[in-house]
């Protein structure tokens, strides 16, 4: 824009001094021109030898979680950059890695930033800009580094331990003393038989082999399969990411899936989003890896209700272990394919992302009877201190 | 600025410069200490420059222009200022305008007369209403308040210095090609310091708006980001200004009347309005270029001298300023309307000596159709003795010494122009001397004291008066008294000069006469008699200029006068001789003017009575013509560029600047929603027919990226969302999400800035036939 007067004033004034031959005119017509000749060369010269480097961090992260970045810039021509200043294109909110310089002949500036993935999703650092000028301004000039580093970030996950488990429970401990499922418990270990064991606990075998009785641990829980059903419908949520309710479902989601493979249960997932995405069965680190980039990616773009997706899902899940339904709706469509669908004795657990509390127009929830009876349920609420359920669960569930 | 003196191209050039300062002074100014101390010391400048302007005028200018000049620079910088700090746009456009008025009407009122020549005098009529008075003058002085009051609201308002920087070198430019030629040099100092000036102004402008940008948003700089480069910017500001002044000019042929039909302002001069350079009668005698001859018959006269005809003398020119010569501006006395002949008693002689051999001349004036009207001088046959019946007042000039009037240089309307009822005419008389050659040689050099001052020339013309000098002293041999050297000087200008009416111009940076006396030998009455005065006064004799007419041809008017016409408009010598006055002498050799003191008759001349004749004397061609073969070669005079080549030059200068602008106008950052919908949507529409109502700005793009083919390059594909991105974000985030700044819009749009024409062309490339 600047170029454009100059250039304008270079024409008149140097068509008034080639035809009047005025010495002193033609001095401040060359004047100009050099000027503008020099800055172009300066600008050229000084980005084509302008060094960017950037040193990215590798691997998942989890939203929160901090990171630190190296850039390194060097100017390799003998021309002095009086002003330079280095541009992250990466839309990564609340970071600003760029800086403002001076660099001498053959200087280096490196400087170190640090930043936080405040979001989960997919990432990228960069792209990055140098921006370079003469020292009169007339040609700016920009050097790219195109370099884009993708980085995936997993939602934040809560230590909420076995706080799931005692909500999610099975009928054969169900307190109201509904018919006990008959299917065998799981043997967890062995132990040193105590005078309370009953004889069907004895190990018979592992006792004669060791000359002495030795008792089964039972553990009907941790032993069996969990479904997580994530409600992805479009409408239900609300508030401003980080702190928006689909992100704390998704968050809790997480949590719950990451504790229970890590007691080497074997975790599905179910979510009602476009693609009525499954994430069938599994355990160990990768399927926690799968579970964890399905999460970092999940939209609640879903156009269908859970009660749906629930009543699909349910009948084939009979049996196999305990259910954590994570919602904010309050359509009673899924209670009602819950309590359909689960085994006598069986009390899923729902957890309750309370969109009201997070911005939305709908009035806070209040808990109908019916689903108290059904479901298990943890209402959680803007603000609340997730990371301080604990192992017990005793502060938030409910 | 009234551009011939030097002081007022000095004022133009420091004006400009204290703009600048000024402007860095206000504008630049921040909340550190440090940027508070760079401003006061900027401040200390242009309060400098402003002292050194005023020096400069008062040394050169104001006895002869009047402190205008400096009123009006002041009061362009000034009000800049206080435009600058007025928010309201509007306000401050108000204001800038109320501002022009203001100086437009004291311009008008106070500019003196026009001197100087160049392109701009074209202009002036266009600016100055066309009062041939203030012509140029005006055009210039308003040229350039406008121009500082419009630089210096951008420059303080944006810190654009650049701009403000541009702007100043036209001015700079537009002063410069109006000055004559020998009083370019005066102004290399200032013109130099200016550019000096100007470009580390840029430099330090840059850096300045840089620094704050980052403050604004926040960047943070790196330990040394914040120091200013201060001896880079001084160094690269001498570099360039040496580099420029370093390389040879392209041209330093002045071809400029070949655009701008202005003509030679001097001696016989192109009168305002006309539409070419032809012979007229003027004010001044400023050698110029080329004339044409038109004999326009202006008025009659009848005189009572019988048998013999006498010169017309209109003005005296008595002060020599580098090369030209103009009328000295002494004193004026008004005189109201008078039903009769008043007598005008000047005592020129020294005090209580009368003049010897004097003869009174009655002059009759008669105007043919509108001619009369357009002198603006009363015409007398010799030295004025009264002033004529007439219906308007009239200012009578001329010198002072001990507060009497000892010469009256000029007798003029208050009016401007001498006004004269259809059928009327205007009586004068005058004196001529009678006095022989011998006389004169017993005159000798006890000169009056207020003759003295025209006994020599300026000593800051410096070269220049020396090489007159040996010239003169050349000429004048071994002669030994001053009659006997002005008649040698005569007789060698006569003899070894040639008339033409087409001489070739002067280099810039000449001396008209010393470029005739020297190279060319070719010239009109202008250079003969301009040479002359200055070779006689760099000898210690007195001399000076008249302006008038010939005597005019007799028997050619229906009423039996002497028909006066354009063509006879004349500038001959006067010389100061103790005891018989002012004598003139004629050293043009254009075939129809006799010199004083050679054969036929040895009391011809200017000033003297010319006997009557039939035709121009044996061995002349036609009037204007000399017919004798030149004693040397001629010189190798400079040719300027064909015609041509300077309309191509024209022509590709002004599509130049027309492709320049637009492309200004078309790739300019976007800066609303509206700009960047209609961008967006002119590639679509080239590309793909009309653009549907009512399309999201993300639609919008996704056309204009299918308009540019399926695979459109991936980093104009992101600049093209990123600008959408940012046109929904203006229009439609809530609160302060919705302002988005300046840079953000030229950071999206900067991608797009080079490939938008890319674009377009490649969307209409693909467009083919009608609408898709």
């Amino acid at each position: 824009m600047s170029r454009t007067p100059l250039l304008a004033v270079l024409l008149v004034t140097g068509f008034f001094a080639y035809i009047t031959g005025v010495r002193l005119a033609f001095v401040v017509v060359y004047a100009i021109a050099l000027v503008v000749a020099a800055a172009a060369l300066w600008s050229w010269w000084a980005a084509r030898h302008l060094r960017l480097a950037r040193t990215t961090p590798a691997g998942p992260f989890v939203a929160g979680a901090s990171f630190a970045e190296r850039f390194r810039l060097e100017n390799g021509s003998r021309l002095p950059l009086t002003v330079v200043e280095v541009r992250d294109r990466s839309r990564l909110a609340a970071y600003r890695p760029g800086r403002a310089c001076s660099l001498g002949p053959r200087a280096v500036a490196t400087w170190e930033t640090e930043g936080r993935f405040a979001v989960r999703g997919r990432h990228q650092l960069g792209p990055t800009e140098a921006w370079l000028s003469d020292p009169f301004g007339l040609f700016p000039r920009a050097v790219r580094l195109e370099t884009m580093t993708p980085v995936l970030v997993y939602p934040r996950l809560h230590p909420i331990g076995a706080a799931w488990a005692r909500g999610a429970r099975t009928g054969r401990d169900a307190p109201r003393g509904t018919r006990p499922d008959d299917r065998p418990p799981s043997v967890a270990g062995i132990r040193e038989h105590d005078r309370a064991d009953g004889m069907s606990r004895i190990h018979w075998l592992e006792s004669a082999r060791r000359g002495r009785l030795i008792s089964r641990l039972f553990d009907a829980d941790e032993g069996s399969d969990l479904l997580i059903a994530l409600d992805c419908a479009q409408g239900i949520h609300a508030g401003l990411a980080p702190d928006h309710s689909f992100e704390v479902a998704v968050s809790l989601a997480g949590s719950v899936a990451q504790a229970a493979i890590r007691q080497g249960r074997s975790v599905e997932l179910i979510a009602n989003d476009r693609h009525a995405t499954r994430v069938a069965a599994g355990r160990g680190a990768a399927h926690e890896a799968r579970l964890m980039e399905w999460l970092a990616l999940a939209t609640d773009d879903g156009r269908s209700g859970l009660g749906a997706l629930l009543q699909r899902h349910l009948p084939a899940w009979r049996g196999r272990g305990p259910l954590v339904v994570v919602t904010g709706a309050r359509d009673p469509g899924w209670v009602e394919a819950v309590a359909a669908h689960s085994a006598s004795g069986e009390r899923p657990l729902a957890i309750y992302v309370d969109p009201a509390t997070f911005g939305s127009r709908r009035p806070a929830l209040t808990v109908p009877a019916r689903w108290r009876l059904i479901v298990d349920l943890w209402l959680v609420h803007r603000g609340d201190d997730l990371d301080a359920v604990g192992e017990d669960g005793s502060r938030a569930v409910g | 600025m009234p551009s011939a003196d030097p002081g007022a191209l000095a004022l133009a050039a420091w004006a400009g410069l204290g703009v600048l300062l000024a402007a860095a002074a206000m504008g630049l100014q921040g909340p550190r200490p440090s940027d508070r101390l760079a401003a006061a010391a900027a401040g200390a400048l242009a309060l400098g420059c402003a002292v050194a302007v005023a020096a400069t005028l008062a040394t050169t200018v104001l006895d002869r222009a009047g402190p205008e000049p400096l009123l009006a620079a002041a009061a362009g910088v000034g009000w800049a200022g206080v435009a600058a700090r007025i928010r309201r746009r509007a306000a401050a456009a108000g204001l800038l305008l109320a501002a022009l008025a203001a100086g437009a009407f004291l311009l008008l009122r106070a500019v003196p007369g026009e001197r100087g020549s160049g392109p701009l005098l074209g202009l002036g009529p266009l600016l100055g209403g066309g009062h041939p008075i203030h012509a140029q003058a005006f055009g210039l002085e308003l040229l350039l308040l406008g121009l500082g009051l419009g630089i210096g609201w951008w420059a303080l308002r944006d810190g654009r210095a650049l701009v403000a920087v541009g702007a100043a070198a036209v001015v700079c430019v537009a002063d410069l090609v109006n000055v004559p030629g020998g009083h370019v040099g005066a102004a290399s100092w200032p013109v130099l310091g200016a550019v000096a000036s100007g470009v580390a102004l840029v430099g330090w402008s840059h850096q300045e708006r840089v620094r704050r940008s980052w403050a604004d948003r926040r960047v943070p700089m790196l330990a040394g980001a914040r120091r200013r480069p201060w001896s880079a910017m001084a160094a690269g500001a001498v570099v360039v200004t040496a580099a420029a002044v370093a390389l040879p000019p392209l041209n330093a042929v002045n071809f400029s009347g070949r655009f701008f039909h202005y003509g030679p302002p001097s001696g016989p001069q192109r009168r305002p309005g006309s539409a070419s350079d032809v012979v007229g009668y003027s004010e001044s005698v400023i050698p110029g270029g080329p004339l044409r001859s038109i004999r326009t018959p202006l008025f009659t006269y009848t005189t009572d001298a019988l048998g013999q005809l006498p010169y017309l003398r209109g003005v005296v020119l008595d002060d020599f300023v580098q090369g030209d010569w103009y009328p000295a501006p002494g004193s004026g006395r008004s005189h109201p309307p008078s039903p009769r002949a008043l007598a005008l008693r000047p005592r020129p002689g020294r005090s209580g000596t009368r003049l010897r051999h004097l003869r009174t001349i009655r002059l009759t004036v008669r105007p043919l159709g509108s001619g009369a009207g357009q002198l603006p001088d009363v015409l007398y046959p010799g030295t004025p003795t009264d002033l004529p019946r007439t219906d308007v007042p009239l200012i009578v000039r001329g010198r002072s010494s001990g507060g009497r009037l000892v010469a009256v240089t000029a007798v003029q309307p208050v009016g401007g122009l001498i006004q004269v009822a259809a059928g009327g005419a205007i009586t004068t008389t005058g004196t001529i001397s009678t006095a022989t050659g011998a006389q004169l040689r017993r005159a000798g050099t006890r000169y009056p004291a207020w003759v003295r001052a025209d006994a020599h020339l300026p000593a800051a013309d410096g070269s220049e008066a020396r090489a007159l000098r040996r010239i003169a002293q050349s000429m004048a041999g071994g002669a030994r008294d001053p009659y006997d050297r002005a008649i040698a000087i005569q007789d060698a200008l006569r003899a070894d000069e040639t008339y033409t009416l087409d001489p070739p111009p002067a280099p810039v940076g000449t001396w008209p006469i010393l470029y005739f006396l020297t190279t060319s030998h070719l010239g009109y009455c202008q250079y003969f008699a301009s040479s002359m005065g200055a070779l006689l006064r760099s000898i210690g004799i007195p001399a000076r200029l008249v302006n008038g007419f010939g005597p005019g041809e007799e028997g050619l008017a229906a009423s039996g006068g002497h028909l006066i016409t354009a063509a006879d408009a004349h500038t001959w010598v006067q010389a100061y001789f103790p005891g018989y006055g002012w004598i003139g002498f004629e050293p043009t050799p254009d075939g129809f003017y006799l010199p004083r003191g050679g054969a036929p008759a040895a009391t011809t001349g200017p000033g003297q009575l010319r006997p009557h004749q039939a035709g121009p004397p044996p061995g002349t061609g036609p009037r204007g013509r000399v017919l004798r073969v030149r004693r040397l070669p001629r010189p190798a005079v400079p040719t300027p560029p064909a015609p041509i080549g300077q309309a191509a030059l024209a022509a590709l200068a002004v599509v130049a600047l027309l492709a320049a602008i637009a492309a200004g106008l078309l790739l300019r950052a976007v800066a609303t929603p509206a700009a960047a919908r209609r961008r967006l949507a002119l590639v679509s529409r080239v590309g793909r027919g009309a653009v549907p109502r009512g399309r999201t700005m993300t639609e919008l793009a996704a056309a204009c990226l299918s308009a540019l083919g399926p695979a459109p390059a991936p980093r104009v594909a992101e600049a093209v969302r990123a600008v959408a991105h940012l046109a929904d974000r203006a229009a439609f985030a809530p609160g302060p999400e919705a302002a988005v700044s300046g840079d953000e819009w030229r950071a999206a749009w900067g991608p797009l800035r080079r490939a938008y024409l890319r674009l377009l062309w490649r969307s209409w490339r693909r467009r083919g036939p009608g609408p898709r």
